[in-house]
């Protein structure tokens, strides 16, 4: 057990000193003392997304967040490839309109079945109607959610079609995030 | 907590105070004739970056904000520094070296100060400037249909306090001294020649706290998150949780006023809520002379954007897309 003292440290002090201390280590049991809510609130959030769950108890005037790191754990992150999945459009190919929206469909069934999932998908152009209400793939883009994978919509097109209040799952973001992503990861075209 | 404590204070009257702190604005204003007021202001803190100098300049460039944020023309400044008895001289020496080099870049003129001995360091000034009592800029007269620019990038908080532990790169630090450091008041000698109807400067609340002291019970604002600037590094070090409590605090202050801040990304909305030193102005401007705005002072070297339209009242202050 390795004890990472947060006692006296504001953000980001705590998130950091717990980064080192997984990077330095790689595996074992730590504790992560820490003596605010912010801090405590932010420790488990990093750890989240680095794929561990932790456990968190009160002690005497501070909080101790445990967390296992080795090679049995859970490592939520795994499930994930780095790949991106880049949606220009609500219908696949081009050509027929109909069958294009019979193949996205498809498509989009598809990557639910995957056994690495896509980090993220990145939804453009006619691609953020895809996250709206009344879309025929929400429950596929639903599930893909709670899996983890992060829902993209490009905020200026859902400010085109207007239908900021309809998204119905995901987040909005903006071009430059969208390029660095895609930047970064192998990109994935339907 | 500050609210709580000043409302012990009793309240003084004088139909000359045209601006006090019954207001959220930035700086104290009175009227000394029909034709001239001055704005009183004060800040200081402890150091964010480790260079005194530029800690000096950083001081300075956000305490002559606040004669800005109000339409004015500062002329008239006093430092006040806490320093350690103990301490190299050659740092208060540099620091008052880089306070002294951002007033007279103002154009105005720094003529002493106060200096105690302290456990740690802090410095700031006590700025006067004029304006003319019709010309104050306050931060919730903005009108339906205005645009609101923003004059800086965002992320100086995340930044500075992620780059002493090594986390954020020096090309990120760096972007956030030249935020930190360049005056304010260029920005608004420009945008004083348009027609623009409120201004207030990003600090310690926030972009989206100090967007809510802009609203009024009259209109809200909408605010483009797509389009408000940021220093790159912010977004990967939010994400991976490297904020700032001020920047939790802020979230909790505001939580109730806001809509739409759960559907933009979890790092975009720390770095909305990130708490900034000497950040840029919002200015709010009529909506055709935003774009002209905006492309002057990019000429000017400013990370400007139009980031919110002001909009008919909705039942929050601000709503996010």
């Amino acid at each position: 057990m390795t004890i990472i003292d947060c006692i006296g440290d504001v953000c980001p002090m705590p998130v950091i000193k717990t980064k080192r201390a997984l990077a330095e280590a790689k595996r074992g049991c730590f504790e992560i003392h820490v003596d605010n809510g912010i801090s405590l609130e932010n420790v488990k959030k990093y750890i989240y997304s680095l794929g561990y769950d932790t456990n968190s108890i009160t002690r005497d005037g501070y909080f101790a967040i445990i967390v296992d790191v080795d090679g049995d754990a859970k490592r939520i992150a795994n499930k994930h490839s780095d790949s991106i999945v880049a949606i220009s459009g609500n219908t696949m190919g081009h050509g027929d309109d109909e069958l294009g929206h019979v193949l996205m469909k498809s498509f989009v069934f598809a990557l639910t079945q995957l056994d690495n999932l896509p980090q993220k998908i990145v939804l453009y152009n006619s691609g953020v109607l895809l996250a709206l209400e009344d879309s025929p793939v929400l429950a596929d883009l639903q599930t893909l959610s709670a899996a983890g994978v992060q829902i993209l919509s490009c905020g200026l097109c859902i400010d085109y079609f207007n239908c900021a209040n309809n998204l119905a799952v995901g987040e909005i973001t903006n071009m430059y995030v969208i390029l660095e992503m895609m930047q970064d990861g192998k990109v994935i075209r339907p | 907590m500050l609210d709580k404590a000043l409302g012990s204070i009793p309240p003084f009257f004088d139909k000359n105070l045209l601006v006090g702190f019954d207001s959220n604005d930035d700086g104290a204003v009175y009227k000394l004739s029909e034709d001239l007021a001055i704005i009183q202001t004060l800040d200081f803190f402890p150091p964010m970056v480790d260079d005194p100098y530029i800690f000096g300049q950083v001081a300075a460039a956000n305490a002559l904000s606040d004669v800005a944020a109000m339409g004015g023309i500062p002329k008239v400044a006093l430092n006040i520094v806490a320093f350690p008895e103990d301490a190299d001289p050659e740092i208060l020496s540099a620091i008052l070296a880089g306070g002294a080099n951002k007033v007279a870049e103002a154009g105005a003129v720094l003529c002493g100060g106060h200096s105690i001995a302290d456990s740690s360091i802090k410095y700031g000034l006590s700025v006067t400037g004029v304006v003319h009592p019709d010309k104050i800029l306050q931060n919730n007269t903005c009108r339906i249909g205005d645009v609101i620019v923003l004059t800086k990038p965002l992320g100086v908080g995340i930044i500075t306090a992620a780059y002493g532990s090594g986390e954020a790169s020096k090309a990120a630090y760096d972007e956030a001294i030249v935020a930190m450091t360049t005056l304010n008041q260029h920005a608004l000698d420009v945008a004083r020649e348009y027609d623009i109807s409120a201004a207030t400067d990003v600090t310690g609340f926030g972009f989206l706290g100090h967007l809510n002291e802009m609203a009024n019970k009259g209109y809200s604002i909408e605010v483009n998150s797509g389009a408000v600037p940021y220093i790159d590094d912010a977004y990967g070090l939010a994400e991976q949780f490297m904020t700032t409590s001020a920047g939790a605090k802020n979230r909790q202050f505001l939580e109730g006023k806001i809509d739409g801040l759960n559907k933009i990304s979890h790092p975009m909305q720390e770095i909305l809520l990130d708490p900034q030193t000497s950040g840029g102005l919002l200015i709010s401007i009529k909506s055709t002379d935003a774009p002209i705005l905006v492309k002057e002072l990019g000429g000017l070297g400013y990370r400007a954007a139009a980031v919110a339209n002001v909009v008919k009242k909705r039942q929050a202050n601000i709503i996010i897309y």
